[in-house]
C-alpha cells in the first residue's frame, strides 16, 4: 500500500516525503482545528507541528510500520489527542497528586520507593507528551536555558511565546502524571 | 480560567532558591490563602525532578538531533506559510449564482407565481456548475494502439471506444478487461471516468478508490477524479478534503487550489 511505502521512505531518511506530507495536510488541519476545536491559528499550527513530530518519532521508533487508513487520518488523530490534552490542561485543575508522597524527610523506604515510581511515571509521561514540549522542558529545567535562547533555538517568535508554551506543556504533563498516579 | 503562568513563575523562583527573604515571606502568606498554589508547588516539585532525571538520560547527540529536526520542521512550516500567502486568489464563480438568486426574488415580486419559481429551479446547483466547469475526461495513455494478443486487443478496443467518446461501449469493454483480472491503473482510471460521465458515481468512486489503494501510479489523477465524483455527489466536505490532498501536486495542484477557493 502507498502509505507503507511512504513510511518506509521516511524511515530511510527521505525528508522530502515528510515535507510533502507536512505541506499537503497543514492548511486543512489548521482549518479543521480552528473550526472544530476553537483553537487559534497559532495553536493549531503548533499542534500540527507537534503531530508531525510524533508521526516522525513513531516511524523512527518503529511504533508505526504500516497503516490501515491514510496518513492524513493518522495525523489528524494524533492532532485531536493533542488538542484534547491541551484542553484538559486548560481546565481548572481539580486533580491532585498525593502530596504526602513527596515530603521526603525521614520517610520510610516504602514511600521513597513510591516516589521513585512516581518519578518513573513523570518520565514516561514526558515521553508521551512528545515534542517540542519534552525538549523545551528539559532545556529549561535541566540545562537552565533562558527563554530568549529557547525562543531562538526552537524558532518561536519571542520569549513570551516560549514562556506560555512552556507553562502549557507543564500543565499537560501535570494532568497526564496525575491521571497515571491516581490509576495506580 | 486561571492563568498558571504567575504561579509557575513564583514556584520556579521558590524551588530554585532565588527568592529574597521578603519574597519568601510573601510567598508563604500567599500559600496560606491559596490551596491551589500549594498543590501546584508540590506537583511541580515532582515534575521538575522527573524532567531533570529524564534530561540526564538524553544523550548530547539525541538532543542535537532533536534540535536539528526542529530546524527542518520550521523550514517546512515557513515554506507552507509562504505558499499559503502567495496562493493566487481566484474570483469565485458564486457571484453570478448569488446575484441571480437576488434577481429571482425581484422577478418573483414582479411576476408572482409565474416566471420567478421557474428561474430559481432552472439554475443548476453550485456543485453541478463547478463539476461541469472542471471535469475533462482523463486522457488515457496508449489509446488506439493495436497490439498482438487478444487481451491487449480488448483493452485497445476499450481505449479506442473511450477515445471516441463512446463511453457505454468503453465501459462494457473495460469491465471485461477488469474481469480478466488485469489490474492496470489506467484501465481503472478510464473506467472510473466512463462511469462518472454516465452519472454512475458510486461505481466511479469505487474505481478511483481502487487506484488509490491498489496502485502506486496515477495517484494524483485518481484523487482529482475522486474529488470531482464527490463534487457531483454533493459530498462537498469529502471533495474538499480530497482536493486538499492534491493541492500541492504539480499536475493538478493549481486546479485543485482554484476549485477549493470556489467551494469556500
Amino acid at each position: 500500500m502507498r502509505e507503507t511505502v511512504i513510511i518506509e521512505e521516511i524511515k530511510n531518511g527521505n525528508k522530502k516525503e515528510l515535507a510533502d506530507i507536512y505541506t499537503a495536510h497543514r492548511n486543512e488541519f489548521v482549518s479543521w482545528a480552528t473550526s472544530h476545536y476553537q483553537c487559534t491559528r497559532d495553536e493549531a499550527r503548533d499542534v500540527y507541528q507537534a503531530s508531525i513530530i510524533t508521526f516522525y518519532d513513531n516511524i523512527m521508533r518503529e511504533k508505526l510500520q504500516q497503516l490501515n487508513g491514510s496518513i492524513k487520518t493518522y495525523l489528524f488523530a494524533i492532532g485531536k489527542n493533542k488538542i484534547l490534552e491541551l484542553r484538559r490542561a486548560d481546565k481548572k485543575f481539580d486533580l491532585t497528586i498525593n502530596v504526602q508522597d513527596f515530603d521526603l524527610e525521614d520517610k520510610p523506604d516504602t514511600e521513597q520507593q513510591q516516589k521513585e515510581k512516581h518519578l518513573e511515571i513523570v518520565q514516561q509521561c514526558l515521553e508521551k507528551l512528545g515534542e517540542p514540549c519534552r525538549t523545551m522542558l528539559e532545556l529549561y529545567y535541566y540545562h537552565e536555558t533562558g527563554l530568549d535562547t529557547l525562543a531562538n533555538m526552537l524558532h518561536y517568535k519571542n520569549s513570551d511565546t516560549v514562556k506560555n508554551l512552556k507553562s502549557r506543556c507543564l500543565m499537560r504533563l501535570r494532568v497526564m502524571v496525575t491521571e497515571q498516579i491516581n490509576k495506580h | 480560567m486561571k492563568d498558571y503562568n504567575d504561579d509557575i513563575n513564583l514556584i520556579e523562583k521558590f524551588l530554585g532558591g532565588k527568592m529574597t527573604d521578603e519574597e519568601k515571606k510573601a510567598f508563604a502568606e500567599k500559600r496560606l490563602k491559596d490551596q491551589e498554589l500549594n498543590l501546584m508547588l508540590h506537583d511541580m516539585d515532582l515534575l521538575v525532578e522527573g524532567i531533570k532525571l529524564s534530561a540526564t538520560k538524553t544523550s548530547k547527540e539525541e538532543k542535537q538531533q532533536r534540535l536539528k529536526f526542529f530546524d527542518e520542521i520550521m523550514k517546512m512550516e515557513e515554506r507552507a506559510s509562504e505558499e499559503e500567502k502567495s496562493a493566487p486568489r481566484h474570483a469565485k464563480i458564486v457571484p453570478i449564482y448569488r446575484k441571480a438568486s437576488v434577481l429571482a426574488i425581484a422577478a418573483s415580486v414582479v411576476l408572482v407565481m409565474t416566471v420567478g419559481i421557474y428561474s430559481v429551479q432552472n439554475r443548476a446547483p453550485l456543485n453541478e456548475r463547478l463539476y461541469t466547469a472542471y471535469f475533462e475526461p482523463f486522457d488515457a495513455p496508449g489509446i488506439g494502439l493495436t497490439r498482438g494478443n487478444s487481451e491487449v486487443s480488448l483493452k485497445s478496443k476499450a481505449y479506442q471506444a473511450y477515445d471516441n467518446g463512446n463511453f457505454e461501449l468503453a465501459t462494457s469493454l473495460f469491465e471485461k478487461v477488469v474481469a480478466e483480472d488485469t489490474d492496470i491503473a489506467s484501465v481503472d482510471l478510464c473506467l472510473g471516468n466512463a462511469y462518472l460521465i454516465q452519472g454512475k458515481t458510486d461505481k466511479a468512486e469505487e474505481r478511483f478508490t481502487h487506484v488509490l489503494t491498489k496502485h502506486n501510479e496515477l495517484i494524483t489523477q485518481a484523487k482529482w477524479y475522486l474529488a470531482l465524483t464527490y463534487l457531483k455527489q454533493s459530498r462537498l466536505e469529502k471533495a474538499k478534503a480530497t482536493l486538499w490532498e492534491n493541492s500541492k501536486s504539480s499536475t493538478y495542484g493549481e486546479k485543485a487550489q482554484k476549485l477549493l477557493k470556489e467551494l469556500d
